[in-house]
């Protein structure tokens, strides 16, 4: 009796498990697609070559060597590897017979989805342009409900060194089967002090008296450089009077103010902004969202719009908040600091007003922060 | 003032007869054939409607159904597949299987 009842329960516990994995398949995994991909393509190369003559010291006047001085880099490539399940939206065609992890969709942008359930794109890959090697990644994970939307997404791109990571959760309220709204909370965290300046800042603090602070060659001073003053009279009577620069082991690197700041101050500015810049954490704030999506499609008239508004309630939960963007009117200083709104629009739409007659436009347009990125595009064909 | 009037009134108009929109199961019935009607529960993930033939007769008239019940599957405005009841009011007993099939068709391709 003992062994029926293990085995009566071992069989629902397998059917159970079947019926779960399947589920899970269905949900999860059923259309994904995984990849493994990579190109090699001819590196950057001058117009022309770059040359230069070797001189002999001993010589002057021998024949000169000529040397190629033209960087010759070795073929880039891109090697990437991931996993895909984002569906397109009708008016998108899918370029190419397989993935490789270059699609532009707009599956990562618009705020609901060409189809319901999960959605996802876990990539990473490795890549050399003109001889430097990046790693570029892409996290992107969202379920879309009738009346739901969350989304999370990770995003690193080695070569502009930029990262960026979000988590939104919104009620979604679909009108009629078209359009939709939809509204809730998001979480993002960014690297960059956004709009932060260091060394303006304290190039332009003044005292009470409307004085200089740091004057701009005492930023010389705290890299160990020092100025001397010196003055010479020429044989024609002229007094020259002026600053001449050493390093900090007495090696003379500029003979003026002019050239010291021609020549070495552009790199102190920016040496001590990476300094104060390596010195801040990663931020991240919260803030509520709004959207609204717009889908109609024919073979004849398509059209997508759609909208997310970040309003301005943000708040820091990570993050040096003195220099935040929520400051960045006054650096440093403390309290509830400038709110503002980010945004993100997109529009496609396209039109074929007869056979051989098309009018197509696309766009997209994201503020956040101090950061704008735009693309559009607009054609008219006409089939002959 | 009109851009704005128009702007709003466009999703409207988008809404307009959009029971053929994207995905969609519409099954026409009668109060009469009730009993023979398939549950659209399966296909909950995408656009259903039931249409009665006293409440919507345009729509019959429009879609030429002839027989009822009768289940259609639209994917943008047009028809992808009719299932039409046989002289016992009964619709084919393998309509939602091939539903599926026809709509899992139309998902598969947009990956």
């Amino acid at each position: 009796m003992k062994k029926l009842i293990t085995l009566l329960t071992l069989l629902i516990s397998f059917n159970v498990q079947g019926q779960f994995f399947k589920e899970l398949y269905k949900d999860v995994f059923k259309y994904a697609t995984v990849y493994v991909a990579g190109d090699i393509n001819t590196p950057y190369e001058t117009q022309r070559p770059d040359y230069f003559v070797r001189t002999n010291p001993n010589n002057l006047y021998a024949v000169p060597e000529v040397i190629d001085n033209t960087v010759y880099h070795p073929y880039d490539y891109r090697i990437g590897i991931g996993i895909r399940k984002l569906a397109r939206f009708d008016y998108e065609i899918k370029g190419k017979h397989y993935y490789d992890g270059n699609e532009n969709t707009k599956a990562l942008s618009s705020p609901t989805a060409a189809v319901k359930g999960f959605e996802y794109l876990l990539h990473y890959e490795k890549e050399r342009e003109r001889s430097e090697e990046f790693v570029n990644s892409r996290f992107f994970i969202r379920h879309t409900g009738k009346n739901h939307i969350v989304k999370l997404e990770q995003r690193e791109q080695g070569n502009v060194g930029f990262k960026y990571q979000s988590a939104e959760v919104r009620g979604r309220l679909p009108i009629g089967s078209k359009v939709s709204i939809s509204a809730g909370v998001i979480a993002r965290s960014h690297q960059k002090a956004f709009g932060y300046n260091p060394i303006e800042i304290w190039l332009n603090e003044v005292d009470d008296q409307g004085n200089t602070v740091n004057p701009w060659y005492s930023l010389g001073f705290e890299y160990g450089y020092d100025d001397i003053y010196y003055s010479q009279n020429d044989e024609y009577g002229n007094t020259t009077n002026d600053w001449y620069w050493v390093d900090s082991e007495g090696i003379v690197v500029a003979h003026t103010d002019v050239q010291f700041r021609d020549l070495i101050f552009g790199d102190l500015m920016n040496r001590y902004n990476n300094e104060i810049w390596d010195q801040l954490d990663a931020y991240a704030e919260v803030a509520p969202i709004v959207g609204f999506d717009v889908y109609h499609h024919t073979d004849k008239f398509w059209l997508h719009s759609y909208a997310n508004w970040i309003l301005p309630y943000h708040k820091y939960f990570k993050g040096d908040e003195q220099y935040s963007y929520l400051q960045r009117n006054g650096w440093g200083s403390e309290g509830d600091g400038d709110q503002w709104s980010d945004y993100q629009f997109g529009l496609i739409t396209g039109w074929k007003l007869s056979k051989t007659l098309g009018i197509f436009i696309e766009g997209e347009y994201t503020k956040f922060w101090d950061q704008e990125i735009y693309n559009s595009s607009i054609g008219l064909n006409f089939r002959l | 003032m009109k851009t704005w009037i128009i702007l709003l009134l466009f999703p409207i108009y988008l809404n307009a007869q959009n029971y053929k929109s994207d995905i969609s199961v519409v099954q026409f019935s009668a109060p009469f054939t009730k009993d023979s009607e398939i549950s659209l529960k399966p296909f909950k993930d995408y656009n259903t409607y039931t249409f009665c033939i006293t409440e919507k007769p345009k729509f019959f008239e429009k879609e030429k159904i002839l027989f009822l019940p009768t289940v259609i599957l639209f994917y943008n405005n047009k028809e992808v597949i009719r299932f039409e009841s046989d002289i016992s009011l009964k619709l084919p007993e393998d309509t939602e299987k091939v539903l599926t099939n026809h709509i899992d068709k139309i998902i598969e391709s947009k990956f």
